[in-house]
This record gives C-alpha cells, structure tokens and sequence, in this order.
C-alpha cells in the first residue's frame, strides 16, 4: 500500500509543495547542468585525442620524458578508455536526471528518490575509480612507439581526485540513510 | 490480523455515513474506509479520540483483539 493511497493522514505534514516550490529551480539548474557537463566532457575528450601534438605535450609534460607523437591506433585506444568511463559518467548523470526528476514530481522521500541517489554515488564512484586506473594504462599505451628504455607508466592520483570519491562515496550513505528514511515516511503515511 | 477494527459496526448502530464520520472527525474519506477495512499500520490516540467523541463510545467498541490460534 502506497502513501498515496491513503491520502492526508491528521496532523502534522511536511509540505511537500511548498519543498517543491524552493528546490524546483535548483532541480532544473542541476538537471541540465548534468546534461551539459557530460556534452563537454564528451567534446573535450574528442578534441584532446584527435590531436596528436597535444596529446604528445601533455604525456610529455607528465612524464618529463621527450615522447614522439603517438600514433593513430594510439590515440584511438586512449580514446576507447575515456570514452568508456565517460559512458560511467553519463550513467550517473542519468541518475541525477531521475533523481531530479522525482524531486519535480513532489516524490522527495521515496525509496525510488533514494535508489536513484545511491546510483548517483555506485556510478560516479565506478567512473572515478576507472579514471584512476586507466591513468596508467593509457600511459603505457602512449609510449608503446617509443624504444624499449624509453617507455614508461605514469601513475596519477591527485587530491582532488579523492576528494571526489570521498563525496561520491558520502552520497551513497546518504542514499542508504534516504532509503530508511522513505520507508519510515512510508510507515507513517499508514498511521491515520 | 489480530486487532478487529468494528468501526462499520459502531457506524451503522448511530447510523452514520463513512463520509459524515470523515468530516467530523478531520479525516478524509478514504482514510476511514481503509480505517474500516483495518487496512492501516496504525490509529493516533487523537483520531481514535475524535472517533469516540463524534460516535459517542469507547475505543473498546472500535477495536477489539482477537486472538489467531482461537480460530
């Protein structure tokens, strides 16, 4: 039996329109924001990769090592990586698309909000954590063309990066706690 | 279930309609038919106590425990 069902118990309510009312515009905000960001992402990768020279200065510059431009096989599987990780990224901003779009609907302590939360934090963290380890491996990839002696793996982990799992993480707790939440919102909308 | 909701029992002995009872006591309508049909985790002590002033009796004569394994 949903709450729904049983309609406006007595006493005191939360009012979920007037919560919709004031998170609406952020709702939008965030939700196209979302979209946007996984546009760019997905432009930046584009125009990163399909550029040779640029891609040599930057595993040049990271490395210190003086790296020939990389092949187009090269660039094509460091694209496949980025591109893969990036289709982790869309994930989880699909999540925050649904999540919002709860919120638009006045559904903000329901289970389906919080397994769309914990999908936000499942997503973002795989994406994340797949970055970190593809770091390496694109890497090696970049330097496959050069002589042996002259190849190298370059392992990059910066603050920022555990920053973001560290809130990604923080966001499926919250989801779990959201999820309890919602069920005993659920209970209590069957108390009359 | 073993509490026995009788409010229909108690609302046709003061010939009352659901919809009235709803009304009086600050309850929508289908609160009390799910109210009617026990299909509710639980009663406030503030509607139960509103239930007993409008229809005039005790909680006794709307909820009544019955035991499973008498059946």
């Amino acid at each position: 039996m949903n709450a729904e069902a049983i309609g406006t118990p007595p006493g005191p309510q939360p009012d979920v329109n007037e919560l919709r009312r004031r998170i609406g515009w952020i709702c939008h905000v965030v939700r196209w924001s979302a979209v946007l960001y996984a546009v760019w992402i997905f432009w930046l990768i584009g125009s990163f990769w399909s550029d040779g020279e640029r891609v040599r200065r930057t595993y040049g510059f990271i490395t210190g090592l003086p790296l020939t431009e990389p092949l187009a096989w090269q660039r094509a599987a460091g694209y496949g990586i980025n591109a893969l990780d990036w289709l982790l990224v869309v994930a989880a901003i699909f999540a925050v698309w649904q999540l919002m779009g709860e919120y638009l609907r006045g559904r903000i302590f329901c289970p389906a909000a919080a397994i769309w939360m914990r999908r936000i934090g499942i997503f973002g963290s795989a994406a994340m954590v797949l970055d970190i380890l593809c770091r390496p491996l694109t890497s090696a990839i970049m330097s496959l063309h050069m002589p042996e002696g002259a190849r190298f793996i370059a392992v990059t982990v910066q603050p920022n990066d555990l920053l973001i799992l560290l809130f990604l993480l923080a966001f499926v707790a919250l989801a779990h706690i959201f999820k309890s939440a919602a069920e005993l919102a659920e209970d209590h909308a069957q108390i009359v | 279930m073993a509490i026995i909701v009788n409010l229909d029992v108690m609302l046709a002995r003061r010939k009352m309609r659901s919809r009235e009872l709803a009304e009086r006591i600050g309850l929508t309508e289908a609160n009390v038919s799910l109210l009617k049909s026990g299909k509710v985790k639980g009663i406030r002590f503030e509607t139960l106590e509103r239930i007993c002033e409008v229809l005039d009796c005790q909680p006794g004569d709307i909820l009544e425990f019955r035991d499973d394994s008498d059946r």
